[in-house]
């Protein structure tokens, strides 16, 4: 039996969406979320070093 | 140990440990994730491939289990094409596994004969021997055939549909929603951000308020660190909300939405707050301009990005124009259990690096004046 290119396109797409493993983006995400605190964080630390310095 | 000073901080700790572990363990409903065809043409037998996932029976081959239906092995027993206009459904009991992991086969057969249907979309049910269904909403578009008018129809007509109604008991394990799939649990870490900055933000605007009704530097300073770690928080938003859009909407930055483009021009707002507080040297001043400034843009700030989306008819993000809330398909109320706390948990922590910022600015000016 020959496939249309609609059924192509949907098995395409639902592989995808089997192989697309979405849990990636959850750690992205969180990855993203700490180290942008973290870098806010280490500018913070920076701030107190000059200002020990300078005390 | 102060309780009484250190309370948010054991907050932020606790409730975020909690949300962190619990929103990347606990595991997913199962649920159907894609179907193809999504387009049939009625007449004859016709076989429907159905995506599950995480469904514990295509693990096992519990096809071939001798406990079946008993305890905990469930099988799919029926599939099903539930029609939203006329009350009724194609069903079948041939189902099989494909040989593909999560992969079901079901052969139906779909005469519409001379019973008057028309076109429409169906939802797809898998009937699992418990009595359970799993289900995916106006997932297939059934069109007459060339040759399907006369003769019997394979269509059960039924006063109420019950597999619609159904209703999971409780177990702990996320919703299942297509595009979404897994990401869900970036409702916990992404859109928090968004309620932290909103706090963040009011809790600026309050301590504003209250130095231009009292005049003490200290609540401008402390206004100033809201602000600060509140724009952090936004930020962290935008790249996450990025992040999670590449994935499932296809697009880093989908510029039709309203919610976004709110968010833009709000967030340039407050980098412009930034700018205005570093052009003024005299601190009064500075603090009675700025504290106005953020009174000001506040509420249009809210406006922008909560009241504008809900008003937009084409809005990508839940609870806004034709989209549904999150509140919606979670039946069971796991994700409230994981929602709230992460909340309250990155507000607190938020909170506490904001203090942070506070007291070290407070330090610095006091070096100044020394």
């Amino acid at each position: 039996m020959k496939q249309t290119i609609t059924e192509q396109f949907d098995a395409n797409a639902a592989e995808l969406l089997a192989k697309h493993n979405l849990m990636n983006a959850v750690y992205a995400v969180l990855a993203i979320i700490f180290v942008g605190i973290l870098l806010y964080l280490v500018r913070l630390d920076r701030k107190v070093s000059k200002i020990e310095k300078q005390s | 140990m102060n309780w009484k000073k250190h309370w948010y901080k054991w907050i932020a700790a606790l409730f975020l440990l909690y949300v962190v572990l619990g929103g990347l363990f606990l595991p997913l409903k199962s649920g159907i994730t894609g179907l193809s065809p999504v387009k049939i043409t009625s007449g004859g037998s016709q076989t429907l491939k159905i995506n599950v996932y995480n469904a514990p029976w295509l693990k096992e081959n519990a096809f071939n289990d001798k406990e079946i239906g008993q305890g905990n092995y469930q099988i799919p027993t029926k599939v099903m094409l539930v029609s939203k206009g006329t009350m009724g459904k194609f069903q079948t009991t041939a189902i099989k596994f494909s040989g593909d992991h999560g992969q079901l086969l079901a052969s139906m057969n779909l005469n519409m004969g001379s019973s008057k249907l028309s076109n429409e979309y169906y939802s797809v049910f898998i009937e699992l021997s418990n009595g359970k269904y799993l289900g995916l909403p106006e997932a297939i578009y059934l069109e007459r055939g060339a040759n399907d008018t006369a003769g019997k129809s394979d269509f059960i007509a039924e006063e109420n549909t019950q597999a619609r109604g159904d209703r999971e008991i409780f177990e702990m394990s996320f919703p299942n929603r297509m595009v979404l799939n897994e990401s869900v649990r970036n409702l916990f870490y992404h859109v928090p951000m968004w309620f932290a900055m909103l706090a963040l933000l009011g809790m600026a605007c309050w301590y504003a308020i209250k130095y231009l009704r009292f005049g003490h530097l200290e609540d401008d300073m402390f206004a100033d660190s809201l602000v600060r770690v509140g724009i952090l928080a936004g930020i962290l938003g935008c790249i996450t909300g990025a992040t999670w859009a590449r994935v499932t909407w296809q697009s880093w930055w989908p510029a039709a939405d309203p919610k976004l483009n709110g968010v833009a021009i709000g967030m340039t707002m407050y980098f412009a707050y930034l700018l205005l507080r570093s052009t003024l040297t005299d601190p009064y001043q500075r603090a009675r301009i700025t504290a106005v400034y953020s009174v000001f843009i506040f509420p249009i700030f809210i406006a922008l990005i909560v009241i504008m989306p809900k008003l937009s008819p084409n809005s990508l993000h839940p609870g806004s124009g034709g989209t549904v809330g999150f509140n919606k398909y979670d039946l069971d109320s796991t994700m409230r259990l994981f929602f709230y706390p992460a909340v309250i948990g990155w507000i607190a922590l938020y909170y506490w690096i904001a203090n942070l910022r506070y007291r070290i600015a407070t330090l610095k000016e006091k070096e100044l004046n020394a």
